[in-house]
């Protein structure tokens, strides 16, 4: 027997092999230099996440889509759309972390490395185009963020979340890994093409044991994404994770897994529409309602966070739901708005987050809203502006990226005939209005409790990211145009 | 004037003054260059849109000015803008009141006085983009917009409760608003689903065409109706203004007017066009809560002690007489609120401004603390009086104009009504001349510690600002057939168009030819 | 097609039943009352000669993670080398790619000192 090996082909996989080679090399060379050139990993890893952009792009006008690796991965443009937001969310992380890690005296260790292996799990999921290939991808991405939850060795609240985000992790992996066996008992296949295909007009989709397997591979993606009533981890591990490695996790992991969530029921379940849309439908409602109201009793700037991105989780859930394939125009619809929404929200959270980082302390993270940003207008006019632009944005009001984004979701949801969810989107949206605009009305009303001390000064790499972000989150908002063509350009989520 | 994208200027011309404003230093206690940029700009804009004024022809129908072009081809929503004569008065209004607002609170932006025009440009800008746009994207965009620099004026340089004042504002403002959204959405599928060989649009004039049954237009038509409630803000959603016009620096409420007018100005351009059935249904039961309004805001503003708080109050009660001529569908009342609104601007701006200056000079908002104040400043007096005789109606003012073109057409459609707020107009004579009375005769008391300034009848910066808002309520008040007769056209073509739709017969929405020859005014006054 | 699940939903009664038995039976014959060694941790019926809660160096993690990644390197090492012919140059890529990528572990291991007993 002549055993075939499938065709190698590397360039399908190239920005995931740039990083992943990209992080072994940082991982080697954090071996051999002194520890006081460590800061120069993180520009490594910068140039690594930015080369692999590049051949994203390239990628992009070249002979797209196709499979490969024996159909299990599919490159297509909109793998190449979620793995560049990835990377642009990852690049900015990293310029994130550079000096907070020095600042807050944690050690680089083997962040940088760390992140990009991470990194390069976010990518191949963006890509997995098979059930294995999708776990195998999520294993690669959590082990490495489980670590990176727990970098700030020193601090307990570091360690506890690494601890809770890997249990948790963990029991969502048994979740779709029993899943996954199911649909395989059922159908014989675990490939995405493959199950479309066996799926289409077979008398399988009453089947329960498919059935059960679609309802306990939701819940793993329900505990991944922390979508109510699955997200309890999210404030713990949000908030005592170290700022950069929250503001990283929040963004990445989000867009790399709504990515595979997209494909898969779009690409491999869509003759089980009435199913999933219906579980989706009421797990987004519950986030929506769940994850907004607990945000309005957070004190803490980044527990507030953790639950405003289990909200912003179920705007995106809601064009998700609206993902009907057999209405190629309200699908269209509903995937760009997807697409759009997880880039908008990678630059306003990001940014949102890089404020936080700019405010903290050595010895004091300045998380407390009443207590450290009370003021912060009259303190650090600039810094303040552009977390209001960020809140503005989270909150989705108009010229801001946000609007934008909940303006295409909704859209989606009331062409798709899901006028109920876009109500409860909107209502849920002027609720989420007011823990967003609290922040601003501490930051332009409030008292400053450290009107004493000289306002910090905020490192080169750090302005850089905040300039992204706010000139991102303004020019989506008011000339959407750009990235909406791409996102609609970045729909062949089914491969020939 | 043909070739100038008019109204572009007169949207973006504030803001981009205002991101100037941000970048330049602030020198020390309200001092430094923005001030100076944020006046001239808007100057330049009350220029732009005094000629726009002059040139809109008395008595055209449809729309002048249109800009329209590509925005977000993906979703079908375009940068439309126009007006006509439904909002002409209005943006002339805004674009006047903004230099008059710079200039009252000239020596009062508090620490910051590049953030505080710079929240009054942005304010003005946005305001006019609601006021103008005829996309219905683009109109929602400017609608939350002009809500952030309200809020953040608020929060900023309010009062000792500007926090919660700012979330209650903006809170209570955007619920009702964001459900107008999926009703905008709503009309916009219904509309690309009536018309699938064209390409989906938000524009208001492909909207128009939509055919909505009769009981999916009450649901679209509360969804807009509250959003222009809470906005207006009709009686029992009215809490947030007295909050919010306490809390808020005062000289930034002589714009801040505009934002209430803007949802008066949206029930005719937007709400009562798209679904005229469910209007004619759902306004009566509106005007009885307008009437509400009248009584309810002259009664609680005759016992308010605080000077701010009574002219809030009194503005509910304005608002409510604009209200009132709008739900009555009469194009008369709709023409006499058109003019309201801009009498409202002009008398509630002067008397925002006036208080703020008798505060700058006693230093309290108190009417119990303060009297005989005409002794010592008799400008200040007679400026106070002929805004306080404005608001309250008198003959030969404006205010006189508007009431009584409202109660005219009120009357044909609801009789009692119109009676019932008719007593509103003896209630505003009440508090209007208890608060000159209280104010300016009886002994002469001011708070002590009313340092050197506190001698000084108006300056000449005040008097400034003052003269055109005084000069207008004059004007409007002894020859007002110039600002009618801009709006008649677009009043009567509105009218008909409801009514024809009313009937049954399918609305024409015939764009009128370019250059409508002028229509000969039927009634002049 | 659920009838060919009937045998494990015997064997889940089954073991159900055995479970409920044995819990059953303690319940009645077991003796009652706490005596000193009830309430030490049990160790298969012998007296502990030391607290369980005992710390020992994490080196000995270190090593047996150390053991399992190079362990599974040898497990993969079998089936490869019998197919090896079969797979030809392809095989013996991929089986260096595979090893150069557990290299770098083991450089990141030998240099962080995992290896250092002292």
């Amino acid at each position: 027997m002549e055993i075939a090996p499938p065709p190698f082909d590397l360039g399908a996989i190239a920005p995931f092999l740039i990083v992943a080679v990209g992080a072994m090399i940082a991982l080697l060379a954090d071996l051999f230099i002194p520890p006081a050139r460590r800061p120069a990993l993180g520009y490594f890893a910068l140039g690594t996440t930015l080369v692999a952009i590049g051949a994203c792009v390239w990628l992009w006008g070249g002979a797209v889509p196709r499979l490969a690796f024996a159909n299990m991965i599919a490159v297509d443009r909109f793998g190449l759309f979620v793995t560049i937001v990835t990377l642009i969310g990852a690049a900015l992380s990293i310029l994130l972390s550079v000096d907070f890690l020095q600042e807050q005296r944690l050690g680089y260790g083997e962040y940088f490395p760390l992140m990009l292996f991470t990194v390069s799990g976010m990518i191949l999921l963006a890509f997995a185009n098979d059930l294995i290939t999708f776990f195998i991808a999520l294993e690669i991405l959590s082990l490495g963020l489980y670590i990176l939850a727990g970098s700030a060795r020193g601090r307990a609240v570091s360690q506890e979340s690494a601890i809770k985000y890997f249990l948790l992790g963990s029991f969502s992996f048994g979740f779709l890994v029993y899943g996954t066996s199911l649909i395989y008992g059922a159908t014989g296949t675990t490939n995405f093409t493959a199950l479309r295909v066996a799926l289409e007009g077979s008398g399988l989709t009453d089947n329960p044991l498919l059935l059960a397997g679609l309802a306990l591979v939701l819940v793993g993606f329900a505990f991944k994404l922390a979508l109510a009533p699955f997200h309890m981890w999210t404030p713990d591990v949000y908030s005592g994770a170290p700022t950069a490695v929250t503001a990283f996790m929040s963004v990445g992991t989000k867009v790399a897994t709504f990515a595979a969530l997209l494909r898969l029921v779009t690409g491999a379940l869509p003759a089980l529409y009435a199913d999933w849309s219906n579980a989706l439908f009421a797990l987004a409602i519950v986030t929506m309602i769940l994850g907004n109201l607990a945000a309005i009793t957070q004190r803490n700037i980044k527990r507030m966070l953790a639950y405003s991105s289990i909200g912003q989780a179920g705007y995106v859930l809601v064009a998700v739901v609206a993902s009907d394939t057999t209405q190629p125009g309200v699908n269209d619809a509903a995937q760009s708005s997807v697409l759009f929404y997880l880039l908008a929200y990678t630059f306003m959270n990001l940014g949102a987050f890089a404020v936080v980082v700019a405010l903290a302390r050595p010895d004091d993270e300045r998380l407390d809203l009443d207590r450290d940003y009370a003021g912060l207008a009259r303190r650090q006019p600039l810094l303040a502006a552009a977390m209001a632009v960020f809140m503005l944005s989270l909150g989705g009001i108009p010229l801001t990226a946000g609007f934008m984004g909940k303006l295409l979701v909704f859209r989606a949801a009331i062409e798709a005939g899901y006028w109920p969810l876009a109500v409860v989107g909107v209502l849920t949206s002027a609720v989420a209005l007011a823990f967003y605009l609290r922040v601003v009305v501490r930051m332009y009303a409030g008292e400053s409790r450290h009107a004493e001390e000289r306002p910090a000064r905020v490192p080169v790499p750090l302005a850089v990211v905040l300039a992204v972000c706010l000139v991102a989150t303004i020019q989506f908002g008011i000339l959407p145009a750009i990235p909406l063509d791409a996102a609609r350009g970045a729909l062949t989520i089914t491969a020939p | 004037m043909s070739g100038l994208p008019i109204l572009s200027i007169l949207v973006f011309l504030p803001v981009v003054a205002a991101i100037l404003c941000l970048v330049l230093p602030d020198r020390g206690e309200g001092a430094g260059p923005a001030r100076i940029v944020a006046l001239v700009a808007s100057l330049v804009a009350l220029a732009l849109a005094i000629l726009l004024l002059i040139d809109f022809p008395p008595g055209a129908q449809g729309l002048r000015y249109e800009e329209r072009a590509s925005w977000i081809p993906a979703i079908g929503a375009s940068y439309h803008l126009g007006v006509d004569g439904l909002n002409v008065l209005l943006v002339f209004l805004t674009a006047l009141l903004t230099p008059v607002a710079l200039l009252a609170s000239w020596d009062a932006m508090g620490r910051s006085p590049r953030l505080f025009s710079a929240f009054l440009l942005l304010l003005e800008g946005t305001v006019i983009g609601a006021l103008t746009a005829l996309d219905l994207v683009l109109y929602f965009v400017f609608w939350e917009a002009m809500l952030v620099p309200m809020y953040l004026l608020i929060a900023t340089f309010g009062g000792a409760r500007r926090g919660y004042a700012a979330l209650k504002f903006f809170i209570y403002t955007s619920v009702g608003s964001l459900l107008m959204l999926v009703a905008i959405l709503y009309v916009y599928f219904l509309h690309s689903a009536q018309n699938v060989e064209v390409a989906a649009s938000f524009d208001l004039a492909d909207l128009l065409a939509t055919t909505i049954s009769p009981g999916l237009q009450r649901w679209l038509f509360l969804a807009f109706a509250l959003a222009y409630a809470i906005k207006l803000p009709l009686f029992p959603l009215h809490t947030w203004l007295p909050d919010t016009y306490t809390q808020a620096p005062v000289t930034a409420l002589i714009l801040a007017t505009m934002l209430v007018k803007v949802g008066a100005y949206s029930f005719l351009r937007f709400a009562i066009p798209l679904f005229p059935q469910a209007s004619a249904e759902i306004l009566p039961i509106l005007a009885i809560l307008a009437t509400i309004g009248i009584v309810y805001g002259g009664i609680v503003s005759a016992a308010q002690r605080d000077m701010v708080r009574l002219l809030a109050f009194s503005s509910l009660a304005h608002l409510g007489f604009i209200a009132l001529g709008l739900f009555a569908l009469d194009a008369r009342a709709i023409q006499g609120s058109i003019l309201q609104m801009v009498n409202h601007g002009l008398s509630a701006g002067a008397l925002f401004a006036l208080v703020a200056m008798i505060a700058a000079r006693v230093g309290t908002f108190d009417l119990a603390a303060v009297g005989g104040l005409a002794r010592r400043w008799p400008v200040l007096t007679g400026c106070f009086l002929l805004a306080a005789f404005s608001s309250l109606g008198l003959p030969g003012l404006n205010g006189f104009v508007g009431e009584f073109l409202i109660l005219l057409g009120a009357f044909r459609t609801h009789p009692v009504l119109a009676t019932v707020g008719t007593f509103g107009v003896l209630l505003a004579a009440v508090y209007m001349l208890r608060l000159f009375v209280g104010a300016m005769y009886g002994p002469e008391r001011a708070p002590s510690g009313a340092g050197a300034r506190a001698s000084r009848d108006l300056s000449p910066r005040e008097l400034a600002a003052l003269a055109p808002l005084l000069l207008l309520i004059v004007w409007i008040g002894v020859y007002p057939a110039p600002f009618l007769r801009r709006t008649e056209g677009a009043v009567s073509q509105l009218v008909t168009n409801i009514a024809a739709a009313r009937e049954g017969t399918p609305l024409t929405i015939a764009p009128p030819p370019r250059d409508a020859a002028l229509t000969p005014p039927e009634h002049t006054r | 097609m659920l009838s060919s699940y009937v045998p494990v939903l015997v064997l889940f009664l089954l073991a159900a039943g055995l479970a409920a038995l044995i819990l059953g039976l303690a319940q009645i014959m077991g003796p009652r009352g706490l005596n000193a060694g009830a309430e030490d941790p049990y160790e298969s019926g012998i007296v502990p000669t030391e607290p369980a809660r005992k710390r020992f160096p994490v080196r000995f993690a270190l090593v047996a993670m150390l053991f399992l990644v190079f362990d599974i390197e040898a497990v993969f090492f079998y089936p490869w080398a019998v197919v090896f012919k079969r797979l030809g140059v392809f095989g013996l890529v991929e089986m260096f790619l595979f090893i150069g990528i557990l290299l770098v572990g083991y450089i990141y291991a030998y240099k962080k000192g995992a290896l250092n007993w002292e």
